[in-house]
């Protein structure tokens, strides 16, 4: 008798795509992401209609212009806010309710489990994204939008999303504890979406440009101007990719541990 | 009993031994793996590929740009000075390098560019012998605020002329300029003659903007300098003949000139100079100033009359409420924004889009403009055209009071009509003055014999000081400095030069000379008739410092937005096309399409945020309670 062949192991993308699934159920029936992309939409809504200050983030009325630049110019800080609270629970939870020994033990790489945590909060932001659209419509119907920087600012949008969320996984990885995942998170984005641009500024001409470089709102800056450069998103794309594999290894090396 | 590895070394390995390995391959790979990102990044922004979403192109070169650049004349060179500046100028450095080198492959090896390393010494001479002005800036060090200085400039040299310089690129208005900005230079750096442009600024120092001294258009006549560079002079006044060498001029907001002045606008126009000439009734000063009286008179429309255009003493208002532009005002601490019928759009369905010079135009924002009709009977007679270049709608109405115009409101009851905004006169004009004395002059003695269609004019005899100072007249001159004023007339009267020439009669040989006193430098010819070519703007303002970009001053948008640039172009533009420089037309335009929203009343506003606030929130939230209520109530 001849024995049975094994049953082919899906391929990473098959796992991820599994692992995706998995995530999006768990997590929509939570009122948690409900609550930010509501809070999200609600917050932008604000700052565009109503403004910040009058010489930065006037309101859209103020400017009389038909352009979204002020709704694109806030989500960097938005951002750094909002992907902390999507990443914080995706390891620190696993891992405080002993369910990431299970996951290890099933025929899925580490790699596919980071990418199919990383899209399932990709596709959250891609909501968040997608709840501000109405903001657009309206500003089309008012005036002639170039729609050229609306894509460009989604897509930079998308890429520096996808570049903090990545970290978040990351920063989540290591710690049991989803507040402290939360506070690491939020701190390193402020950072990289805020400060870095801010020290650029104030330093002497020695660290300024390599602040600038690494700054994740300043790539996103020529993006959102409707400029898609192969270095800005060479950029988005390899520090997603360091952190992904960061958070793989950090994950496969507990199976050690 | 033993553990295998203590037995055997070469056998399985603790878990401890196995987990210390694992974490150090774990370690080198991940040094391994950020070698490669950040040489994939020393790569990657080495390379200038990139995609433009724009609708216009924005950050592409324009095939206007390419046209210019594959007739270059001469071989070019353009040397850039940059560094030393904020980190945040890396963006507009990269946005540079890429129009740069985009305008190195159009050219076909025409131009070249080099980017002069500043940082070294060499670099640093280099810029001193080019006379490359260092920038200036403030930058924040630590809790100081210190002074620093950087290099943000170009140099482009054709051939063996001299080079034409750009500088503080690193400005926000200059960066959206910037394609426009370096094929200006090189037309101007590749002009085999020396044009030169006039600019007369009737404003003065009563910029209550600016702080004192300082005129209304200094950010314009600033631009002017960045792209036609030294061939740019400023004037005071026309109390005095312009030198023969300027060809066109730009007079702006002409206030009360005298006879004489208007007599030497109209001398340099029969000598074949072309004008931009931007009246100004109503500005802003008036406005917060004046409380009553009539529209501010240019002192030219007597002789305007005499070209068969009338400006009256009214200004044009819109009545159609859908032209109305809004601006802010301060009610406290808050800003909000009204409309007027005074400060309205200028749409491109009222332009004439088939000049050149304003082709592809977007709409403008045009600020109390002076009410100008043609006398179309006159300009026939005359042999001249008129064109007009920009109306209003034609529910355009004539204000004359300036109470009304104070209170905004466009008074009920008036006739509408499509007022003319800016006008093109072109053709043959008799001198308003043909066969009488020069204004301000005593006339010749009766015996004196005047030579057919010559009489005895600036150049020819000494002229009268100007009957009243002109009014706006600095104390101190600019440079370059105006010509001194006409001495005796020379003994033997000059030909007229240039196109007017061709018009004007000529003079037959002049009787011998008077062997005393010696004869003193000519001045230009007194002509009586020739062809001209008059741009009129009803408005100045368009041109002014607080109702453009980026002016540094301090009032808020939509002023400082949107519409304001527009009517910096159509000033531009106009002069570029005087000037004779239409491959730069197209350029500017592409840069300027404003995108101003059609601002809904409060209601629908006030409609359109609430939905926007609350839709998506409550749908979402909606959502998530729904799911929340669900989940509970299957346990």
């Amino acid at each position: 008798m001849s024995p049975q062949p094994a049953p082919a192991r899906p391929g990473c993308g098959a796992q991820s795509l599994g692992v995706l699934r998995k995530e999006l159920r768990a997590t929509l029936v939570s009122p948690i992401p409900y609550i930010l992309v509501a809070l999200f939409a609600l917050a932008l809504s604000y700052v565009f209609f109503y403004g910040l200050d009058e010489r930065r983030n006037p309101s859209f009325w103020l400017l009389s212009t038909a352009s979204v630049n002020t709704l694109f110019g806030v989500i960097p800080v938005a951002f750094a806010v909002l992907v902390p609270a999507l990443t914080m629970r995706m390891w620190s939870e696993e891992m405080r309710a002993g369910t990431l020994e299970t996951l290890r033990t099933m025929p899925v790489s580490a790699g596919a489990l980071v990418l199919g945590k990383f899209l399932a909060c990709w596709v959250l932001l891609a909501a968040c994204l997608l709840a501000t659209l109405p903001i657009v419509l309206t500003v089309d119907g008012l005036g002639d939008l170039d729609w050229g920087p609306v894509w460009g600012g989604y897509l930079g949008a998308m890429f520096l999303g996808g570049a903090l969320v990545a970290l978040g996984l990351w920063i989540s990885g290591l710690t049991r504890h989803q507040v402290v995942a939360f506070l690491v998170t939020l701190f390193a984005g402020l950072v990289l979406c805020q400060l870095l641009t801010s020290m650029a500024s104030d330093a002497n001409s020695g660290l300024g440009p390599v602040f600038h470089a690494i700054a994740l709102d300043a790539r996103y800056d020529a993006l959102g101007r409707g400029v898609l450069e192969v270095r800005d998103l060479a950029y988005f794309a390899s520090f997603t990719a360091f952190f992904l594999y960061l958070n793989a290894e950090s994950i496969d090396s507990r199976r050690y541990a | 009993m033993t553990t295998p590895s203590a037995t055997n070394p070469g056998a399985v390995p603790t878990a401890r031994a196995r987990s210390q390995s694992v974490a150090t391959l774990s370690l080198v790979a991940s040094g391994l793996f950020l070698l490669v990102v950040i040489l994939l990044n020393v790569v990657a922004s080495r390379t200038s590929a990139r995609m433009d979403l724009t609708e216009e192109g924005l950050y592409t070169l324009s095939p206007g740009t390419r046209t210019l650049l594959a007739q270059l004349p001469d071989p070019a060179t353009v040397r850039v000075f940059w560094g030393g500046l904020e980190a945040s100028s890396e963006l507009v450095r990269r946005k540079y390098a890429a129009l740069l080198s985009e305008m190195e492959e159009a050219s076909g090896g025409r131009l070249g560019v080099r980017w002069v390393d500043v940082g070294s010494d060499a670099g640093k001479d280099e810029a001193r012998d080019a006379g490359v002005q260092k920038y200036m800036f403030r930058q924040r060090v630590g809790d100081k605020v210190v002074n620093q200085e950087g290099y943000s400039a170009l140099v482009v040299q054709s051939g063996a002329r001299q080079p034409v310089h750009l500088e503080a690129l690193i400005d926000p208005s200059r960066e959206r300029q910037f394609e426009y900005l370096v094929a200006s230079a090189l037309v101007s750096a590749g002009r085999r003659s020396q044009k030169v442009l006039a600019v007369i600024d009737g404003s003065g120092g009563g910029n209550p903007m600016g702080g004192g001294g300082r005129g209304r258009f200094e950010a314009f006549k600033k631009d002017l300098r960045g792209e036609y560079g030294d061939i740019v002079q400023t004037w005071h006044s026309l109390a005095q003949p312009l030198a023969e060498n300027i060809e066109t001029l730009l007079l702006l907001a002409p206030a009360r000139l005298t006879e004489v002045e208007a007599y030497h606008l109209e001398q340099f126009l029969l000598r074949g100079g072309r004008v931009l000439a931007c009246l100004d009734p109503v500005n802003f000063i008036d406005y917060m100033q004046s409380p009553s009286g009539e529209a501010q008179a240019s002192g030219l429309e007597a002789w305007l009359e005499h070209v068969g255009v009338s400006v009256g003493t009214s200004v044009a208002a819109e009545s159609d409420a859908a032209m109305h532009l809004v601006y802010p005002v301060w009610t406290g601490s808050q800003v909000d924004v009204s409309k007027s019928g005074y400060w309205f759009k200028v749409s491109e369905e009222n332009l004439d889009t088939g000049h050149p010079a304003l082709a592809g135009m977007p709409p403008f924002a045009i600020y109390w403009p002076a009410a100008l009709s043609v006398d179309a009977a006159r300009q026939a007679a005359g042999g001249r055209k008129a064109t007009v270049l920009a109306s209003t709608t034609p529910s355009g109405v004539r204000v004359g009071e300036m109470d009304a115009i104070r209170r905004g409101e466009v008074s009920p009851g008036l006739t509408p009509e499509r007022i003319p905004l800016a006008l093109l006169v072109e053709g043959p004009l008799e001198s308003m003055w043909a066969g009488k004395p020069v204004p301000g002059e005593a006339p010749p003695p009766a015996d004196e014999p005047l030579l057919p269609g010559l009489v005895p004019g600036a150049g020819s005899s000494t002229p009268a000081p100007p009957a009243e100072p002109a009014p706006a007249a600095p104390a101190a001159p600019e440079q370059p400095a105006p010509p001194a004023p006409a001495e005796p007339a020379p003994a033997e009267p000059q030909g007229p030069k240039g196109e007017a020439g061709e018009d004007a009669p000529v003079a037959p040989p002049a009787a011998p000379a008077v062997p005393a006193p010696p004869a003193p430098p000519a001045g230009p010819q007194r002509l009586d008739r020739g062809t001209i070519r008059l741009v009129l703007l009803s408005d100045a303002d368009v041109l002014s410092d607080y109702l453009g970009q980026d002016n540094g001053l301090t009032l808020p948008p939509p002023f400082g937005r949107g519409l304001g640039t527009g009517g910096k172009v159509v000033g531009a533009n106009l002069l570029d096309w005087l000037m004779g420089d239409d491959a730069l037309l197209s350029l500017r335009t592409k840069a300027a399409k404003p995108r101003v929203i059609e601002r809904p009343d409060d209601g629908t506003r006030s409609l359109l945020q609430l939905l926007n606030l609350s839709v998506v929130p409550l749908l979402v939230g909606f959502t998530g309670l729904v799911v929340f209520l669900r989940r509970r109530s299957q346990g």
